[in-house]
């Protein structure tokens, strides 16, 4: 059958399960590669994502918001690539979080495209507020190692302070400003 | 959309020293989320202008192709496993806007640039009841997907040349506009190679220059799966451009054992003279293959690696 008129009938309700075991079986291979490489190679979390991925295809809001006349696979890549992500925030969050194990909809964006360099610009003003906030010697830590790369090592014999208050304010530095952006966005 | 600053602000090597999983997850997701990949790189921006001057935020991400080639081949928790890992270069990867964006371009390449237009997946609770009971009964259906196949096999690990390191001690410059290490006569230097791949167990390391060629050293492959060739020694008085190239095989190929490389002719040396002046790189390798192939190798072009240097007096 040809991927059309599969697509088609993954579309429809009464056709979409076996269009979908079609479909499946066909990109069972990509799938599999592109599931392992959006997760780093870790073999198990491949695994995991492409068993939520086909929880998700078999739903029926996934089926009716398809929109056949659209090619599947890269639409699914996209699916998968969203699961991966969650995925990582999930492990970074600690196992206990909920999983977002259902409820998607995969909605065509009705909104323009965003103004990406508007955002750009939004995105910068927002950090150099939260920078020009910080204490000016984090700031210079935070610029010693990001842009100069130097090891705490080197910030420590620098600045003339141990390795591990170099560690702590790098650490601390990076917290505040976590905490000053999230506060800009709520 | 809000950008998840988790993994924007972070210190990769002082994480990877204390959590090394959590580092590459963090690294992963970064450079899978076009915002937090985006806002990394305004971060570093940013900071730079703040910081007054001073030293400038490296612009290429040339420097990081084989990080890149990793990542996106292969994934970082895959080089782990093979030991592959350089976390240091994955640090300053995480430092350079330009290897960042990259990384991300090729990690999801396929599946943006087949994007038939912009959608918009949102996750949200499940929550509904009814959408419980669907669940149940679709489960077995997903169950019976699943059995179609028996989960991704990681790929194997291609022959992959994951860095190569010329150290020239104190005597060696770059040429400001390409890179290309300049080096000169009675400069003491070392060079290796580190290769990741579980089916290449045969390896030469061969250096070419404006007369001759001379085999380095064959590849030594470790417990690990990790194969150096390494050599260390002085330049001659053999000015012009010297090529260092490394030869992976399956299969033992004797020609190549020859230490006087007699697999190589003088008019390709000429040649490969020509090809360095003229930056011509594809045209160099494809030299080099036809004339391995001519002594029995039968591997492929992802199994050479030519790399160049301009030797001065």
């Amino acid at each position: 059958m040809p991927p059309d008129e599969l697509q088609r009938r993954y579309h429809e309700h009464e056709t979409a399960q076996p269009a979908l075991g079609e479909l499946w079986t066909r990109n069972r291979p990509s799938l599999g590669r592109r599931a392992l490489r959006l997760v780093g190679g870790d073999p198990h979390l491949a695994d995991d994502v492409l068993g939520q991925l086909a929880l998700r295809l078999a739903g029926r809001r996934a089926q009716e918001q398809y929109d056949p006349n659209r090619p599947w696979l890269p639409w699914v890549y996209q699916i998968l690539r969203r699961l991966s992500l969650d995925a990582f925030r999930r492990l970074l969050r600690g196992k206990h979080e909920q999983e977002p194990a259902g409820g998607l909809d995969f909605l065509p964006s009705k909104s323009p495209p965003p103004d990406e360099e508007a955002e750009r610009e939004e995105r910068k003003r927002l950090l150099r507020e939260a920078l020009a906030q910080l204490d000016p010697h984090d700031r210079e830590i935070l610029w010693l190692r990001f842009i100069e790369g130097l090891t705490l090592q080197e910030i420590a014999d620098r600045l003339g302070i141990s390795v591990a208050t170099a560690h702590r304010r790098v650490k601390e530095a990076l917290e505040h400003l976590r905490d000053r952006l999230s506060g800009d966005h709520q | 959309m809000k950008p998840d600053y988790d993994p924007v602000l972070f210190d990769f090597a002082v994480e990877y020293g204390d959590h090394p999983e959590q580092a590459l997850r963090r690294l992963q997701l970064l450079l899978l989320d076009e915002q937090a990949c985006q806002s990394r790189i305004a971060f570093l921006q940013v900071l730079a202008e703040m910081g007054g001057g001073g030293a400038p935020l490296p612009q290429s991400a040339d420097e990081f192709r084989h990080e890149i080639d990793l990542i996106a081949e292969h994934g970082v928790f895959a080089a782990r496993r093979h030991g592959l890992l350089v976390p240091e270069r994955l640090a300053r990867l995480t430092c350079t806007p330009a290897a960042l964006w990259a990384a991300h371009q090729r990690l999801t390449a396929a599946a943006e640039e087949a994007a038939p237009s912009r959608l918009r997946l949102l996750l949200r609770p499940w929550r509904r009841p009814e959408v419980l009971c669907a669940a149940a009964a679709l489960l077995f259906f997903v169950l019976w997907l699943l059995r179609l196949g028996s989960g991704p096999a990681p790929p194997p690990l291609a022959a992959t040349v994951i860095d190569w390191q010329l150290d020239l001690g104190r005597g060696g410059s770059r040429a400001p506009a390409s890179g290309v290490p300049i080096v000169h006569t009675g400069g003491a230097y070392t060079v290796r190679f580190r290769v990741a791949s579980p089916r290449r167990r045969h390896g030469w390391l061969f250096q070419v220059d404006a007369r001759a060629g001379h085999l380095l050293d064959r590849l030594k492959v470790h417990e690990d799966g990790v194969g150096v060739c390494r050599y260390s020694g002085t330049f001659d008085d053999t000015v012009g451009f010297e090529y260092f190239i490394l030869v992976l095989s399956e299969s033992p190929v004797p020609a190549l054992d020859d230490e006087a490389v007699p697999w190589l002719g003088a008019e390709d040396i000429r040649q490969l003279q020509e090809h360095a002046r003229a930056g011509q790189d594809a045209e160099a390798a494809r030299l080099v293959e036809t004339a391995l192939r001519r002594a029995g190798w039968r591997g492929q072009a992802g199994d050479v690696r030519l790399e160049w240097i301009d030797h001065r007096p």
